[in-house]
Order: structure tokens, then C-alpha cells, then sequence
């Protein structure tokens, strides 16, 4: 069929076309990119501020840059992406809760930067330090996170706990309420810990900006850092728990996750509910009316409440920005969304309360009532203590417990008993 | 030997396919070396070579059918199995993620702090002389000078006391004895301005001074003459910009005068290894009075910002102050104005590359490789400098899911659940599988109909299937609304076992119904007529005959089942992600199996541990691939291959 | 009289089938429930539809947040190109497995088993770092675009292939390609003219399992796109209840619904081939 040589040339020419098409250079596009991870939210809306990269101007807001914004499917997802990237595709930026900041540090995953004074001035020392590892700033307030109680139309409004357990078991039968207290956002460990708090159980307590260390021991009296306060169990019995046999359960009025009797949303909305946790990232949830009235959840006692979490999402530098040779311009960018104009802007889309106190006057009623509700009763969010280094988290001891308590029908005392050394060993090991 | 071989179209064919696979292997693998990353270009070299050899040589036959596979697999499934494997052996958690020559690069890029006041500058960017690569900045160091205040020329006349009662509270009550002033009295501190009318204070009759007011004391003579000498100079809040001077006594009335701060700028150029101050006549300023052009400098436009911003963000200029102080350029400046932010810092955290150590040159403090991943004070051992690297640990990991009883005990209990999980999975769906296929192994009336039906969950995109499941048994969600029924089917840790074996029950019984049916119809059927005329009735013939005949058939199938549920991460990850959790605050929990437990430990808690999880994966591994192995021997599926 | 016997003997053949089909269609149902429903949750406190609405079919081809169309064709794209090309290279391996008599065969088989059963979550990341620099030198092939995934899937779904396909290659009798043999064709030869036009039913079999199989896949379609517009249909569906916060059910149940009625239409077509595909592999008596 072939003879040698024609074998020859044709392999010959294999390679010579082979070696044609390596010959052909890449070319490579020299527009300059900051690039933004965000989540499912925030990242749209981001594109909404800066507009899409291809009808941005170079420069728009940082000299000779364009902004691509890429948003993630989730949280989780962003969080993933994270965790996996590096320069190689890592953003410059990266939108996420301060928690992410002890982790992204450890793992080299963020940079330091320093912001100028005039914009430091408009943040409380809490919400830098919330971005801050040992000392350093990671990143700039965005928005802050937090819950706040809202009572239905044609409630009066609570002064104590006790005011809210009374209204709904004078009215349960006569409106068909289907549970007093439920949970519209940020779940069992995170929206409903300001209910635990106002019945006298925190996962870590403050004291003068810093967490509280002092703890009792085994045996002695309660200490002004216990998570647990010595009236918490029978703050339970009286307000939100009633007899079960030799156990306790639930009286329904408390109902932090949904069952096949309590729909928070609808019965809320029906007027089955009189009070609902709500989360600031769900304007459009209840009606502005509700909204304005939201508050903390009231205390055992008038004039106390149940401290809400209160932490804050900033925009995070990333240590890429500096491999990729982008750090002046993503510190830049940050010094935008820090300054009360970049806060104005992004939060008239993004529509959470404002982290820039100055900037919180352009807020509607919703961003006000919530940063209302945070600056009466709140306990920042310090990932440290909560995440027990142990692997004991108080995102799943919160509902846990709760379930093992009140629906589960586990002994009250040993279970709180237990709760409360791990929580402190969370405080404890969280110290270190 | 004749290499070519075949039909002229189907050489040509071949040569043109392996002309362009060997193309675009090539043109990668300079992409790949242009780029740096000369690990994938030696593979991509390698499949190259393969790509020749294979094709245009006739040595060996099977590589011809067998290289593009192996090039895949290599690539994508044998260098990520090599890569968990090896990860079992290091130290790979939070805070020891990088490798050690990362960790280092990043200490040192990150080991630098503010100088002590926090020095800022507000400067140009441009450069100095004529090479624009050179960065220099042109800056304008502000400092306070006293002056009088424009337009205020009144004297007061003061008595020196305090407020409220509390001697620390110093404060002036002023009168304007010569009628310059707007203001007849005031009262002031160093913080608090408060006009006074007459009606306010009390006066001295001698010179009309007025020397008392509510809630001001006045000093007594011995107090006074104790502190005589640190008054004058004292500084008292007027107005709202301007401050009021103390001068010396004159019968225990001081002299105050009305000042200002004002900004006075020295101008100065830094570049990479020079500090120079430059004349105030070199500069031009702007109307605050900082420089915005400067001999010998010129500033740089903004595209020449875009081109350097890399060095911009990088560079460490000269300060006053020497080495370790520097000064870094934080921001760019914002687009339409001229000045970008600058800081004064100190690179406090110094690397020595011959004692592999860190030095804090402030503190003194040294910082040593501690053989666990991280650089570690000596003197203070809990103090060490992030992040860390992964370090080789041997066994450790493997050691501490025997010995560390917080890995241990979860760890036993999601391996007993996953076999069981595995082992009732596979019996479950064999189980109705089979039942219905026996049920429908007659030509009944509506056979079709049952059958197309019942292979829905199969044919349905399983992803989607487990999600929807995972809404329906919600506690708020459709079974129990629909049935009127409160059960915590994923809550509670019985029930949400039961859930997902439920689940999977749904996902798989088609597939075993298929698969029996097949099998059924090949068993022959002279088989069970014959018994049937030895007088066995028909359960004893299922028993005796079918069943075994069947299983003979279809073990590897039930093998294999049983392999791939073990690793079933989507349901349990989907429907339950695992939980509820075992313990409080657990990260595994009571529906975990294996694999989704590694995944949890690598990629879901706040301290992901990659070594502990690629550990598990590896003991995983040896006992799935041990039983599959057995398996396999067992049936003699591999024996035709000897 | 024969209805009687006709019940007696089949009625529990009935039963089965009944309570199969129930057990089978009752949570479909609830999703073509779902997704004519205006609430949002998967809740329903009744059998029966009260009321009708397409808002959840409508969002999905409006809402340019939720580019639906641009999620399937993605999911197609990947998942045809991927099952086409894995059965084009997986058929010849699993053939030379089959008939080829070479050193190392026994230990190449068990191998590409074990390789099978390693549990890979983990290889995630070591894959993703490969992609990223794969995306410096080649940017339309590394991280974050279709056709790296595609790669990636193609490692993936090697060893499954190649294995199960081997199953079917043995039940081809071996008397036709000995004729070929003995024709003088070489081993190609006989794989081109002789065992592919054999195969072609099986093949179409596999790849079509294949197609389903990376229609579900997830976890690594979540990390390696996270684009809106490079999504596939897994991912982006996910997203509707995968939130922070949010279960958008209905759009959810509209879009599985809508994502899964032309794979159950194909599977329904071809069902005679997918069973005697299935268990031609298996089944050697």
C-alpha cells in the first residue's frame, strides 16, 4: 500500500503540521481587572452598581480599572470557591461575613490594608475589630447583619417577655394563634439566639468591648461571663416550656422552626402569629408597617432585651490582589465602599442597614428600624467563640438543644447542665 | 512491516486526527511552559510521545485502543487519587494550608505594622528625573503652628478654676474687661465653650471681672501657687475653630488671648532609596497648600497609573526615619483627583534565610520553624506568626483516628451506619426490585403501563428527585401537611436514617426491577416446568431454583450496588447533609456515611482538616476496594482474563 | 367463573404493581403539583390542585436572573459532548479489554476497578488547582469554563464506562471477529467494520446512561461554574432552594419538571434498548 519512504514523508508531514499549529501564538487581552467575589445577592447587585464589566469605562472608579463583579451560587459555594482558589483565579476582592477573617488569614488568603482616618472615624471600634486579626484590618464594613423582632398588626407592644407569653396565651383560642414567637429569618442559632438571650443564655457574654472571660467553676457561684445565667432554666419553665410527665415541653408558644402545624411566613401574614424574628436581608417579607416597628426581643425584666447578633460583612482583600500586582488598586476600591458615598450607593441597592453610621441617613424605614433595633441590644458576632475550635459549635448546639429540651422531652437539668460546660469551653477555648 | 495499513480513507483519517491531536497537545504544552507551569507540560510532552508512539509506530496494539483513556485518567482521576493519598501524611488543615515556601513569601509580604503615630500622607504619584519606571511620590508633611486668629483681636481677662467640684476639670470663666468682644463672659474648658450674660456670674468689684458662676470653683491662692508654672500656655475651647490662650498671672487674673492652629506644609519627594525635602519655592501648591507639581518631578498621568500600578502597590519608599521604616502607597489615586493615601510603616517581621527564621526587629522576638507548621516564638510558645504551612507528620493522622476519642468514637459509629446504610440499601431495592419484577413477569393486563410508571424514578435526574424529597419531608413540608402528620423525619436520628433508606429505596428499586425482569426472562424455562412436574410448587421453585439462579447472576451487580452506595454521597449530602448530629456541636452526625463524614471534615466545618479527611479517604478506600476485591474473586467475574 | 380465576391468579400481581406505580409517581406528582402552584413551598394540604398558575413556568423564561434556557443547554452541551466522547474513547479500551490478549490485562482491569472506588471528594481540590493553572495558559479550557469541566468529566467518567462497557463487548460472540481475523485484518480493523456496527445499539445505551448520569452531577459543577450564564441546570435549579435563606420551591418543581420531561421522554423511547442493555452486561447465565 505505502512504500518506506512514502511512510517517511507522510509522518514527516505530521509533524511539520503538528509543529504549524504550535506555532501559532496566544494572544492576550492588557485590559487591567479587579475582580469580586460575592454571593447570590450581594453580587448582582454589585454589577448594578458598577454596571456590566463591558460597558464600564476604565476607570470608572479606580483609575485604569475595569470591576468585574462574579457572583457565586451560594454562600456555600463561595465559600468553597474560597477556600480552593489561588492567584491563579482568585478574586482581588471578596464579599463575606467576618468570620471568614481568622480562617482567611490563617490560610493566607487575605491581606492587611490600612484605612485613612476620615473614613476609619465613621466606624465603631467594634465593627473594625470585627474585620480585624490580631491587630490588623482585613477588610471594610459593608453591611451590617442582624435580627429584630416584629409584632403583627393590632399588637400591643411587649415591654417584657413575660407581656408577649401573656398576650398569646390570652388569645390563642379566641384568634386561633398557632404559636406566639416564631422565626422568619436567620434560624434557630443565629436569629433565635436574642430569644435565648433574653431568657438569659448567650453563647459568650461581652464586657467592655471584649468578650467576657471570667467564668465560674465547677460548684461555685455564677460568674458574670457564664453563657448560662442561674435564672435561665427557670426563665424556661416559667415562660416557654410547661410539665411533661417528669420532663418538660414546649407551652407553644415558641416555635423557631416551622412543623406541620406552624408556617411562620403564612401564619404570620394571617395574623396566626403575633411576633416573628425577622432578618434585615427580608425587606419584602411583611409589610412596612410591621417593619417599623421592629424592635429587640423585650427582656425578662421592662427596659432589658435579648441581645441579636450584630456582625458585620465587609469587603475582603485578598493576598491575590497582591500576587496579581492589583493591590493599590483593590485597596483603592475599598476605600470606595468604605467612604460614605461608595456606602450610600451600594446600600440604596443593596438595601441593607448601613455599617457607615454616617451613611445610615439615606436609609429607608427598613435600614433604619433595624439599625434601631441593633444599637439597642446587640453582641457581636466573633467567629472564634462560636465555631469551637473543639467542634463544638454553637450553630448546632442552638437548635439541638432546643429540640432536645422541648420537643425531644430530655431532661431539662442534665441538658442544660451540659450545654453550659460546652459553651464554656467554647469561651474558653475560643480565648486562645 | 507495513505501518499503514488499510483503506486510503480511513490512513488519511487517522493521520489527520493524530495531526491535530498532537497540535493542540503541543501548542498546550508551550502554553504551558510559557506560563510556568512545567509539571503539565511534561505530562502534556508525555502524551505527546504516547500520541506517536501509539499511533505511528505499530509496536504495540492495545495503546492504540488504550491512550486517549489513559491520558484522562491520569490527568483527572490518578493525579487528584495521588493527591489525596499524599495529603494523609501532612499536617493540612486551617492554618496549614500553603506550602512552606508560600507561608514564608506571605509572612514577609504581610510582616509589616504602621509606625507608632500612624503616619499618613496624602500624596502625587509620579517619578522622579526622567526614568518614569523609577516611582517617586511628592508629599506634603502638615504640622500645627500657633498664630493669632484672623479678625480676633479681644483680650480677656481670666480666673482659673474648675467644674462640677472636680479639680481635674479645669476651666477659664473669661470677662472681656475692654469691650472688644461679642462676648461680655464665658465660661470654657478645654472642650466647652458657654457665653455668659451678667445676670450669670458674680463680679469682682475692684476691675468688674466677673469670678464666679454656677458650677465653677475658683482656685484658692495656695492651689494656684502651687501650680503656678504650668498655666501659661493652658488652652481653653473659643468658639467653635478657635482657642483661648493663657498668658502670665497679674493678680491672680490670667491674660487670655484668642488663637489658631494653622497648617504649615514641609515638601518633600521620596523615592525607592532617597528621602529629600524640597524648598517650599520648588513646588506649586494647591489652595489647602499641599504640592501638586515639584521640580524634577513629574507626575504621572493617569494611564501611566494603570501601566505601574502593580509597582505602585509594591513599592517601599525611602521615609526619614531609616530602614525598617518605609513608606507604602495604599491607594491609587481616585479617579479626577491628584492625591492617593500613603503610610509610614515599619517592616517589622524580618526573614533570615540561613537560620530559617523570623526576626521581629521591634519586639526582638524570634520566631522558629516549631517541626509542626507554623514559625513559633521560642520564648513565648503560644505566640506564632500566620498562616502555616503543611508539614509531613507521618502517621499522625492515621494514628489519631484510633487514639483521639473525639475522631474515634463518631468515626465508628458512621462506619457501622454506612455498612449498614450500604448492606439495606442494596437488600431493600433488590428486594422490591425483584418483587415487582416477578409480579410482572406474566403478560397482565396493563403490564406496559405499570412498567413505564415504575421506571420513572430512574429515568428522573436523581439530583432533583433527592432535593424534592428532601422538601417533602421537611417538617413543614408535604408529607406532613398532606397526612396530617408532626414527624421530625429528618430531625430525629431514627427516623432520619429510615428517611434516606426510604429514599434510596425509590432511587434503586427500578433499576433491580429492570435488571430482575432481564434476568428472569433468561433463566430457561424448561427449569421450573420440570420441577414443577417433579411436584415442587411454586414458592419451593422460587426458593430452590429461581432465587439462587438469580443471585448467581446477578451478584457482581448486588456487589457493585453495594460498592457505590457505600460511596453515596449525593442522597446523604442532598436529602440530610448528614444530620442530625450525633452529639451537640458533632460535625458528624446520625445519617453520616464515609464519605460524606470526610467531606465534611475537609470542605464544611470552620477548621477543615484535609489531612484527618484524605486519611479516612484512604482507609475507606482499602476497605471497599478489599470487599469489591473479594467479591470479584469470589463470583470469578475476572476469570476469563487469566 | 374465569374472572374469578383470572383475579385469583393475578391479583396480587396487581397489587404489587399498584402499590409500585403509587409508591413511584406519588412525589412526581407532588412536583407537577408544586409547580402550578402560586405558594412557595413544597406544602400542600391537598391531592388535589386548588388552584392553576404558570407563574413558576413564566419566571423561568422571563427572569434574566434565571437564564433557564442557557442552564439546559449548558447542561446538554456538557453532558452530551462528555457521554459522546467517553464512549467513542471508552468503547476501544473496553474492547482491547475484552479481545486483546496483552501482558497486564488482568492487573489493568482491577486496577481501573480500584481506581473506581476511591472515594473522590476529596480529588476536588487537588482538580481545581489543576484547572486554575489549566485556565492561565489556556483560558477557554481551565476553571470556570464548559469545556474544562468537560475535561474533567471525561477522566471521570472513564473507569465507569470502560468498565461497564466491557460487560457488553463479552456478549458479542467472539466468532465474528475470529472470521475477521482470519481475513487478515488487523485489530483496529475488526474494532471499526466488525464490533462497532455490532455495538452501536449497546453503545447508544451506555451513552445515554452516561447523559443521565452527568446530568445529575453537582458537586463539581457548583465549584467549577459558578457563573450565572455557564450554570448547568443541576446548579442553577439548586440555587432556587439552595439559598441562604430563601426555598423558592414552585420555580424549582417548574424547572425539574420542565429539565426532566425530555430525558424521561428519550429514556421512555428507548426502554427496550436500556433493558436489554442493562442486563446484556450483566446477565452471561
Amino acid at each position: 500500500m505505502f512504500s518506506t519512504n512514502k511512510k517517511r514523508a507522510a509522518m514527516l508531514a505530521v509533524f511539520a503540521v503538528a509543529l504549524g499549529g504550535v506555532a501559532l501564538t496566544p494572544a492576550h487581552a492588557a485590559t487591567k481587572t479587579l475582580t469580586i467575589w460575592a454571593d447570590e445577592t450581594r453580587g448582582p447587585h454589585l454589577i448594578e452598581l458598577f454596571g456590566a464589566v463591558e460597558d464600564q469605562d476604565e476607570g470608572d472608579f479606580v483609575s485604569g480599572y475595569v470591576i468585574d463583579v462574579k457572583p457565586q451560587t451560594n454562600f456555600d459555594a463561595l465559600k468553597a470557591a474560597l477556600d480552593n482558589a489561588t492567584s491563579a483565579s482568585g478574586p482581588d476582592i471578596v464579599l463575606g461575613p467576618n468570620d471568614w477573617v481568622p480562617s482567611g488569614v490563617k490560610n493566607g488568603k487575605l491581606a492587611a490594608l490600612t484605612l485613612p482616618a476620615a473614613i476609619k472615624a465613621d466606624y465603631t471600634a467594634n465593627q473594625l475589630g470585627d474585620l480585624s486579626y490580631k491587630g490588623k484590618l482585613y477588610g471594610v464594613p459593608l453591611d451590617v447583619n442582624n435580627v429584630a423582632m416584629v409584632r403583627n398588626t393590632g399588637v400591643p407592644k411587649p415591654a417584657t417577655f413575660g407581656a408577649m407569653v401573656n398576650y398569646y396565651m390570652d388569645n390563642k383560642d379566641a384568634q386561633g394563634l398557632t404559636a406566639g414567637l416564631c422565626i422568619l429569618g436567620g434560624g434557630t442559632e443565629w436569629g433565635g439566639m436574642s430569644v435565648y438571650s433574653a431568657l438569659g443564655m448567650q453563647p459568650y457574654r461581652m464586657k467592655s468591648g471584649k468578650v467576657d472571660l471570667t467564668l465560674s467553676k465547677v460548684g461555685k457561684a455564677p460568674a458574670s461571663g457564664d453563657p448560662i445565667s442561674a435564672n435561665f432554666v427557670n426563665n424556661l419553665k416559667t415562660y416557654v416550656l410547661t410539665p411533661d410527665g417528669a420532663n418538660w415541653k414546649s407551652n407553644g408558644f415558641y416555635s423557631p422552626w416551622n412543623t406541620g402545624v406552624v408556617d411562620c411566613e403564612a401564619d404570620f401574614k394571617a395574623g396566626k402569629i403575633p411576633f416573628a424574628i425577622l432578618g434585615n436581608w427580608q425587606p419584602d417579607l411583611v409589610a412596612t408597617s410591621i417593619v417599623a416597628t421592629a424592635q429587640p426581643v423585650p427582656g425578662i425584666t421592662a427596659g432589658t432585651y435579648g441581645n441579636a447578633f450584630g456582625s458585620v460583612s465587609g469587603a475582603l482583600l485578598t493576598s491575590f490582589a497582591a500576587t496579581k500586582g492589583n493591590l493599590a488598586a483593590a485597596k483603592s476600591l475599598l476605600n470606595y465602599f468604605g467612604s460614605r458615598a461608595g456606602q450610600r450607593d451600594y446600600q440604596k441597592i443593596e438595601k441593607r442597614p448601613h455599617a457607615n453610621a454616617k451613611a445610615s441617613k439615606f436609609g429607608n424605614s427598613f435600614q433604619k428600624a433595624f439599625a434601631n433595633a441593633a444599637g439597642l441590644a446587640s453582641v457581636p458576632q466573633i467567629g472564634s467563640y462560636l465555631d469551637g475550635t473543639g467542634g463544638n459549635s454553637w450553630w448546632s448546639l442552638a437548635g439541638n438543644y432546643w429540640y432536645r429540651v422541648a420537643i425531644n422531652g430530655e431532661n431539662l437539668t442534665t441538658t442544660t447542665t451540659n450545654l453550659a460546660a460546652l459553651l464554656k469551653a467554647n469561651v474558653v477555648a475560643g480565648s486562645k | 512491516m507495513r505501518i499503514f495499513k488499510g483503506n486510503i480513507y480511513a490512513v488519511i483519517a487517522k493521520l489527520i486526527f493524530v495531526t491535530l491531536a498532537m497540535s493542540i497537545l503541543g501548542y498546550l504544552m508551550l502554553a504551558a511552559f510559557g506560563t510556568g507551569d512545567t509539571n503539565i507540560a511534561i505530562f502534556l510532552a508525555v502524551c505527546i510521545l504516547m500520541v506517536a508512539f501509539a499511533y505511528l509506530t505499530n509496536i504495540s496494539i492495545p495503546l492504540k485502543f488504550f491512550a486517549p483513556g489513559i491520558m484522562f485518567l491520569i490527568a483527572f482521576v490518578i493525579v487528584p487519587m495521588v493527591f489525596t493519598l499524599s495529603m494523609s501524611v501532612f499536617k493540612y488543615q486551617t492554618g496549614n494550608m500553603l506550602s512552606k515556601e508560600q507561608a514564608i513569601s506571605t509572612i514577609d509580604q504581610q510582616g509589616v505594622t504602621s509606625d507608632e503615630n500612624e503616619t499618613a500622607y496624602d500624596v502625587v504619584l509620579g517619578y522622579y528625573g526622567d526614568k518614569a519606571s523609577s516611582i517617586a511620590i511628592l508629599g506634603s508633611e502638615e504640622q500645627q503652628v500657633e498664630g493669632a486668629a484672623p479678625g480676633v483681636t479681644a483680650k480677656f481677662d481670666t480666673v482659673l478654676g474648675y467644674l462640677d467640684g472636680d479639680k481635674t476639670k479645669l476651666a477659664v470663666l473669661a470677662t472681656d474687661t475692654w469691650g472688644d468682644s461679642q462676648y461680655a463672659f464665658f465660661l470654657a474648658s478645654p472642650t466647652t465653650f458657654t457665653p455668659l450674660t451678667d445676670a450669670d456670674v458674680t463680679l469682682e468689684e475692684v476691675n468688674y471681672t466677673a469670678i464666679s458662676t454656677n458650677g465653677f470653683t475658683r482656685f484658692s491662692k495656695a492651689e494656684l501657687s502651687a501650680m503656678i508654672e504650668s498655666i501659661p500656655g493652658l488652652k481653653f475651647k473659643y468658639e467653635t475653630r478657635y482657642f483661648l490662650k493663657l498668658g502670665a498671672p497679674i493678680k491672680g487674673f490670667f491674660e487670655g488671648s484668642v488663637n489658631q492652629s494653622m497648617s504649615v506644609y514641609t515638601y518633600f519627594i521620596s523615592t525607592k532609596d532617597k528621602f529629600r525635602i524640597v524648598p517650599a519655592a520648588d513646588v506649586v501648591k494647591d489652595g489647602s497648600g499641599m504640592a501638586i507639581k515639584a521640580k524634577n518631578f513629574t507626575k504621572f498621568t493617569s494611564s501611566q497609573i494603570a501601566k505601574y500600578s502593580e509597582e505602585i502597590g509594591k513599592a517601599h519608599l525611602a521615609y526619614k526615619k531609616p530602614a525598617p521604616y518605609f513608606i507604602g502607597i495604599e491607594t491609587l489615586p481616585s479617579p479626577g483627583t491628584s492625591f492617593a493615601y500613603s503610610i509610614v510603616q515599619i517592616k517589622n517581621i524580618q526573614y533570615d534565610k540561613k537560620a530559617d527564621t523570623f526576626t521581629n526587629v521591634l519586639s526582638g522576638d524570634v520566631y522558629k520553624d516549631d517541626g509542626k507548621g507554623n514559625f513559633r516564638n521560642i520564648k513565648e510558645t503560644k505566640d506564632y506568626l500566620d498562616p502555616g504551612w503543611r508539614q509531613g507528620v507521618w502517621f499522625e493522622n492515621f494514628a489519631s483516628l484510633l487514639s483521639d476519642t473525639r475522631i474515634r468514637d463518631p468515626l465508628i459509629q458512621v462506619f457501622i451506619w454506612t455498612i449498614a446504610f450500604a448492606f439495606l440499601t442494596v437488600m431493600t431495592q433488590f428486594a422490591l426490585g425483584l418483587l415487582v419484577a416477578i409480579a410482572m413477569d406474566k403478560k397482565i393486563r396493563g403490564r406496559g403501563i405499570y412498567r413505564s410508571l415504575m421506571i420513572l424514578p430512574y429515568a428522573m435526574p436523581s439530583i432533583m428527585s433527592i432535593l424534592i424529597w428532601g422538601g417533602m419531608l421537611d417538617t413543614n413540608g408535604a408529607i406532613n401537611s398532606l397526612f396530617n402528620l408532626d414527624v421530625q423525619w429528618l430531625q430525629d436520628p431514627w427516623m432520619a436514617k429510615i428517611s434516606v433508606l426510604l429514599v434510596n429505596l425509590w432511587l434503586g428499586f427500578p433499576y433491580f426491577y429492570l435488571i430482575a425482569a432481564g434476568s428472569l426472562q433468561a433463566i430457561p424455562k424448561e427449569l421450573a416446568e420440570s420441577a414443577g412436574i417433579d411436584g415442587a410448587n411454586p414458592r419451593q421453585i422460587f426458593r430452590l431454583i429461581t432465587l439462587p439462579l438469580l443471585l448467581r447472576m446477578l451478584t457482581p451487580l448486588l456487589v457493585a450496588s453495594f460498592a457505590f452506595n457505600f460511596n453515596n454521597f449525593n442522597i446523604i449530602y442532598l436529602l440530610t447533609g448528614g444530620g442530625p448530629s450525633f452529639e451537640f456541636g458533632s460535625v458528624a452526625g446520625a445519617t453520616d456515611i464515609l464519605i460524606s463524614y470526610t467531606y465534611k471534615l475537609a470542605f464544611d466545618t470552620t477548621i477543615q482538616n484535609y489531612g484527618l479527611a484524605s486519611a479516612i479517604s484512604v482507609v475507606i478506600f482499602i476497605i471497599v476496594a478489599g470487599m469489591s476485591m473479594y467479591g470479584i474473586r469470589k463470583s470469578k467475574v475476572l476469570d476469563d482474563f487469566a | 367463573m374465569i374472572i374469578l380465576r383470572w383475579f385469583q391468579q393475578n391479583s396480587w400481581r396487581h397489587f404489587v404493581g399498584l402499590f409500585g406505580t403509587i409508591f413511584a409517581i406519588f412525589p412526581l406528582y407532588l412536583v407537577v403539583l408544586a409547580s402550578f402552584s402560586p405558594s412557595q413551598s413544597l406544602q400542600s394540604t391537598s391531592f388535589i390542585p386548588k388552584a392553576f398558575v404558570l407563574d413558576n413556568f413564566t419566571m423561568l423564561f422571563t427572569d434574566p436572573t434565571v437564564p433557564f434556557l442557557l442552564w439546559m443547554k449548558n447542561s446538554a452541551l456538557i453532558a452530551g459532548a462528555v457521554s459522546l466522547l467517553s464512549v467513542f474513547i471508552g468503547a476501544a479500551s473496553a474492547f482491547a479489554f475484552s479481545r486483546l490478549r496483552f501482558k497486564g490485562k488482568r492487573v489493568g482491569l482491577q486496577a481501573l476497578l480500584l481506581v473506581q472506588m476511591f472515594p473522590s471528594v476529596l480529588a476536588l481540590s487537588a482538580i481545581y488547582v489543576i484547572m486554575e493553572r489549566v485556565f492561565v495558559f489556556a483560558p477557554e479550557w481551565g476553571l470556570g469554563t464548559l469545556g474544562g469541566l468537560v475535561l474533567v468529566y471525561l477522566g471521570g467518567s472513564m473507569g465507569v464506562n470502560i468498565w461497564l462497557m466491557k460487560g457488553f463487548v463479552d456478549s458479542i460472540p467472539l466468532e465474528l471477529d475470529e472470521a475477521a481475523k482470519v481475513d487478515g485484518a488487523s485489530a483496529m480493523q475488526t474494532y471499526w467494520q466488525i464490533f462497532v456496527p455490532l455495538a452501536m445499539p449497546i453503545l447508544s445505551v451506555v451513552t445515554l446512561l452516561s447523559f443521565i448520569g452527568l446530568f445529575n452531577e453537582f458537586i463539581l459543577a457548583r465549584m467549577f461554574l459558578p457563573e450565572t450564564e455557564n450554570r448547568t441546570i443541576a446548579v442553577g435549579l439548586q440555587g432556587f432552594i439552595g439559598g441562604q435563606y430563601s426555598a423558592n420551591w414552585g420555580p424549582f418543581a417548574a424547572g425539574s419538571l420542565l429539565a426532566s420531561v425530555p430525558i424521561i421522554i428519550v429514556f421512555m423511547t428507548l426502554q427496550r434498548y436500556i433493558i436489554g442493555g442493562l442486563t446484556a452486561g450483566s446477565v452471561k447465565g
